[in-house]
């Protein structure tokens, strides 16, 4: 399509470019923001910035409540990572092995917890165990609440990375004499590792960041984004802009060690 | 008798039932619970068992709860129009005008505000809108405006939350469908004659129909059950419809009455869904294309 190459196609690749910069100036605008104002000194953001200071994180790491949420965040975050990446790997390579009938109807079902508002998945489960089970809220809840979303999500990102592996090299070493089991630990397993990373790491984040459902259930033991809404409505603190600064580096390195995981050829 | 024979081995079991049970019992029976339980009623912060209409029956006969949901709907909607024209020439750009070397690299970085906890960035909103807040202090340095303007705790900042928390997810269902054009038709149109507006209203607009109308029913449904965002950003004398049920939940500590809001949500959602990917598939079986890449 070099054909049309004159000063006006110069001129619109140009705005394009310009107005892809605006968009993701405005996409970053709100983390800039959050990162610079947490090593300001003030406690009302003003715009001439001032010195550098790490006032509000030394602050944020004497605050002993903010801290036991953290450690609650972690807790759920890794257990609900575990759980939905076991049952997401289990179903995915069910699905490479059977041609399953419903697979459209189970495709369907399993997305149905990342497409329902968290806010009805967070009534829903509130009415279920607390009123229904009679289970008291406590990150057990939480626990189980996030991996009604984790697992599916987990089963599609193995499933996506299953697909990738060739399948003579699991007839290979069934001809070779090695059993199902055999055949899932020698060669599935470590073939598909770089998926399974990445569902670890992006569900932990997934649960690590939710807060309706968590407010929802978790009672008297708080997760970080529940600690950090009762902050919030406690107006403006730079020690949520230390926190959220802790959370999205937290979060985007995860991000992007799982995109590195999903990028890695097999073996 | 061959049902026997079919019957699936152990393994097969192993691997469907753990997930299945998962989310028969911790999804799917807990949202048919909602439709129940809307249709008891509390007494004293008590459930009590007997089947009645008088939560549908108080939402449907005041005003402040049709209140409630038309600003949903309303805010909703141009959250969806905004992030189509905000994010389709974005989707465009990063498709068409951009090589794929940066395509992947630029995708990624759109994803990282979208992976951002939620809270935070609404909080960050907070912090750029409000009266003594970034966007009125500089502003007021340039000399644009004298007094600062009140956006903060209005629903205008709802809208700007609500496009910038879900305009990424419009761009990429763009983009993905951009992307799986194949650039043997633009390169014919192109040999034909075409020119670039051409090639867009007659190939790239009809193929990019899809991932709009999936975009835009996301954009929707994900702003109308969006609580956090009207709470931090908007105005709270005038609460939008996922509060009404916040509020029930977490305030007056009336669940069937929350589940009947909830309700009502969830049939406007699946309306939606309805509603527009009926027109996906007439468009695609219309021109027979193939709307959802593998």
């Amino acid at each position: 399509m070099a054909a049309i190459k004159g000063k006006r196609a110069d001129l619109s690749h140009m705005a394009l470019r310009l107005y892809v910069i605006l968009a993701f100036g405005f996409l970053f605008l709100p983390i800039a923001v959050i990162i610079i104002f947490s090593f300001q000194p003030g406690r009302y953001p003003n715009l001439p910035l001032n010195e550098f200071t790490l006032k509000w994180y030394g602050e944020m790491i004497y605050d002993r409540v903010l801290l036991e949420c953290m450690k609650n965040s972690v807790v759920v975050g890794v257990s609900v990572s575990f759980i939905s990446t076991a049952l997401g790997f289990l179903a995915a390579y069910a699905l490479r092995s059977y041609k399953l009938r419903v697979e459209n109807l189970f495709l369907g079902f399993m997305s149905g917890p990342l497409t329902v508002p968290s806010l009805l998945l967070g009534l829903a489960l509130l009415i279920f165990l607390n009123t229904f089970l009679s289970i008291s809220n406590s990150l057990f809840s939480v626990i189980l609440s996030h991996t009604v979303i984790c697992a599916p999500f987990a089963m599609f990102i193995v499933r996506a990375r299953l697909r990738s592996i060739d399948k003579t090299l699991e007839e290979a070493a069934w001809d070779l004499g090695a059993g199902t089991w055999q055949t899932i630990r020698e060669v599935i397993l470590p073939l598909s590792a770089p998926g399974l990373i990445a569902a670890l790491l992006l569900t932990f984040t997934l649960s690590f960041d939710e807060f309706i459902i968590a407010w929802f259930v978790s009672g008297f033991q708080a997760t970080l984004p529940v600690k950090i809404w009762s902050m919030m409505r406690g107006g403006i603190k730079p020690t949520i802009n230390a926190a959220g600064t802790v959370i999205f580096t937290l979060s985007i390195s995860f991000l992007v060690l799982s995109e590195y995981f999903l990028r890695k050829k097999s073996g | 008798m061959a049902r026997i024979r079919n019957f699936p081995p152990l393994r097969f079991f192993v691997g469907f039932l753990p997930i299945t049970v998962w989310e028969v019992l911790f999804f799917l029976f807990p949202v048919i619970l909602i439709f129940m339980v809307s249709f008891l009623y509390v007494k004293e912060l008590r459930l009590v068992y007997e089947w009645t209409f008088r939560n549908y029956a108080k939402i449907f006969s005041m005003l402040p709860y049709w209140e409630a949901y038309l600003r949903s709907f309303r805010l909703s909607l141009t959250a969806v129009l905004f992030s189509a024209a905000i994010g389709y020439p974005l989707a465009y750009t990063i498709a068409f005008e951009i090589s794929r070397r940066y395509q992947r690299l630029l995708i990624v970085a759109m994803i990282v505000p979208f992976w951002t906890n939620y809270l935070i960035r609404a909080y960050s909103w907070q912090i750029i809108l409000a009266n003594s807040g970034l966007l009125n202090q500089f502003l007021q340095a340039l000399h644009v405006i004298e007094t600062p303007i009140r956006i903060l705790y209005t629903h205008n900042a709802t809208e700007v939350g609500f496009i910038y928390f879900y305009m990424v997810l419009m761009t990429l269902l763009l983009y993905s469908s951009m992307e799986s054009i194949n650039r043997d038709l633009l390169e014919a149109a192109a040999d034909l004659g075409a020119k670039k507006f051409r090639t867009f209203i007659e190939i790239i607009f009809p193929l990019t129909y899809p991932g709009l109308i999936a975009g835009s029913v996301f954009v929707f449904i994900l702003s109308f059950g969006d609580f956090v965002g009207p709470s931090i950003l908007g105005g709270g004398k005038n609460p939008v419809f996922s509060q009404l049920i916040v509020d029930e939940i977490q305030g007056t500590v009336n669940l069937s009455m929350a589940s009947a809001l909830a309700v009502i949500m969830v049939v406007t959602i699946v309306a939606i869904l309805i509603l527009l990917l009926r027109r996906v598939e007439t468009a695609t079986l219309r021109k027979g294309g193939k709307p959802w890449r593998q």
